[in-house]
């Protein structure tokens, strides 16, 4: 059943956001046809007008993206399709599954998207020169490889936007339950678990780093003097899987609330 | 066992209690009026039943286990607003209800659909509001279940849509099971009841066979309903 679920909740994100994907692919393609000629002053007008417009649209992406699955989850869940779902025979962590994981895959490839766009618009062989350069510089410096930067990377972004879904979630759960002011406490309520995330792992870092003075360093107001490499290493793993373990956690409280049961207006 | 069984529920907003004490039981292979005045709390109840609502305290069972995954297997609501979505045609609308329920008779949902004159390529959108809930009930009366439960199918229509509804209510739901009707509208179900359940102020204040209740206080349905809640 979760198959199912997951392909009408895919459906109805992808429907509009595909329309973003093509926009975006065709302005970045635009954008690269007109940059290459050169000899034109207009047409070079038209080329940082329509880079604009890719990288407006790079954003417009992401903001749909989120609010397409936050309002598909009101819509389904706490609106009058809520009268449907609720009444179809799966289970309550299903439902949210699904919704979760649309959440994840549409965010997985609107990032996916962004960088095909940037890639599209603004790859030479001058500029690939530079994001070697630069990534291999960073690279060297992390005693790590290019792969592993990007990888990284992309992972943090992916993390950081999933953070925020999650966070969105759980603010509309919370703010569904009681009787009145659902929608403007869903808002309160997602914005303060989203800081809570960033609280808590910071303050998790900084308990750690009361057992081991070189993470502790990081709080210290002379920290150009004292951040190495290895620090800010283990400072980012440590992030990482701080929010991984607190995506996981948010995951099953929502679940645990989501079962106790809805009330639909 | 009864088909369901709802034991001392109660249902409260904040402060204000919506439900009190409901006790109730219905049996299978009947046709049973949940009556009562606007607001009295029938919405509610049927909303308890399906799981759109949690009760403040108090069970209710199917077949006697809790509302889940089972229940809903088993129960075809009709509630009383439109829950499609409406970017999808019927055709979607169709093949989403044969995803999700193994008791959907598609045949019959066709069936009734091309009675009705409509192309199945339709938007739900592009249908009109009475269309819509005609659909609606088309697919909720396609499933083969134990019980229907149906929240004021014959509010704000026209008589003649209102014997589309009961007819297509009457000849499509299976023998066995018991169907639920809210209403407020007594006198255009009155011929089809078996049982009857009076709901006021959250309270079930009567509850009987309709033939009995005829004869017991001389009278139909409908006007003991209007002698019972006279203004």
């Amino acid at each position: 059943m979760l198959g199912k679920c997951l392909k009408y909740d895919l459906k109805y994100v992808y429907k509009v956001l595909i329309v973003f994907y093509l926009i975006d692919i065709i302005f970045a393609i635009f954008t690269r046809i007109l940059f290459s000629f050169d000899n034109s002053f207009m047409l070079h007008i038209l080329a940082l007008i329509s880079s604009g417009t890719t990288i407006s649209f790079m954003f417009s992406i992401i903001i749909n993206n989120l609010m397409r699955v936050w309002a598909r989850f009101v819509k389904n869940v706490y609106g009058d399709e809520s009268y449907l779902t609720h009444t179809l025979p799966i289970s309550k962590s299903t439902i949210y599954t699904s919704k979760f994981l649309s959440s994840i895959i549409t965010m997985f490839t609107s990032i996916l998207v962004i960088i095909l766009c940037v890639f599209i618009t603004y790859y030479s062989k001058e500029n690939l020169e530079v994001l070697k350069n630069t990534l291999q510089f960073f690279a060297t410096t992390m005693n790590s490889t290019t792969i592993k930067v990007i990888l990284t990377a992309f992972f943090v972004m992916f993390l950081e936007f999933t953070t925020i879904l999650q966070a969105g979630f759980t603010g509309l759960l919370l703010g569904h339950r009681s009787n009145n002011l659902k929608m403007c406490k869903s808002i309160l309520y997602g914005f303060l678990n989203y800081l809570f995330v960033i609280a808590i792992s910071v303050l998790i870092i900084y308990i750690i780093g009361l057992f081991n003075p070189s993470i502790l360093a990081l709080f210290n107001s002379n920290i150009n003097k004292t951040l190495t490499v290895d620090i800010v290493k283990t400072a980012l793993v440590l992030g990482i899987c701080l929010y991984v373990i607190l995506i996981g956690i948010y995951y099953y409280i929502d679940i645990k609330v989501f079962k106790k049961g809805v009330n639909v207006d | 066992m009864e088909l369901l069984e709802c034991k001392n529920i109660y249902k409260n907003y904040d402060e204000k209690q919506v439900l009190k004490d409901i006790n109730l039981k219905i049996p299978r292979g009947k046709i049973i009026g949940l009556l009562g005045k606007n607001g009295m709390g029938k919405t509610t109840l049927i909303k308890l039943i399906n799981d759109l609502l949690t009760p403040t305290s108090g069970e209710i069972l199917v077949n006697g286990k809790n509302i889940g995954i089972e229940s809903k297997r088993i129960i075809s609501y009709l509630p009383e607003r439109t829950y499609l979505d409406k970017s999808m045609t019927i055709k979607q609308t169709l093949k989403y209800f044969t995803d999700f329920y193994d008791n959907f008779d598609i045949k019959k949902a066709k069936r009734l659909i091309k009675d009705l004159d409509l192309e199945i390529d339709t938007k739900i959108s592009k249908m009109s509001k009475g269309m819509q809930e005609k659909l609606q009930l088309i697919l909720v009366m396609s499933r083969n279940v134990e019980l229907y439960i149906l929240d004021e199918p014959l509010g704000g229509v026209d008589p003649a849509t209102r014997d589309y509804i009961l007819d297509t209510i009457l000849n499509n739901f299976n023998e066995d099971a018991s169907v639920i009707i809210s209403t407020h509208l007594i006198s255009d179900i009155e011929r089809i009841l078996d049982e009857v359940i009076f709901i006021d102020k959250g309270k079930i204040i009567l509850s009987s066979n309709a033939d009995k209740l005829r004869e017991k206080e001389k009278g139909s349905i409908d006007e003991i309903f209007r002698r019972m809640f006279k203004c």
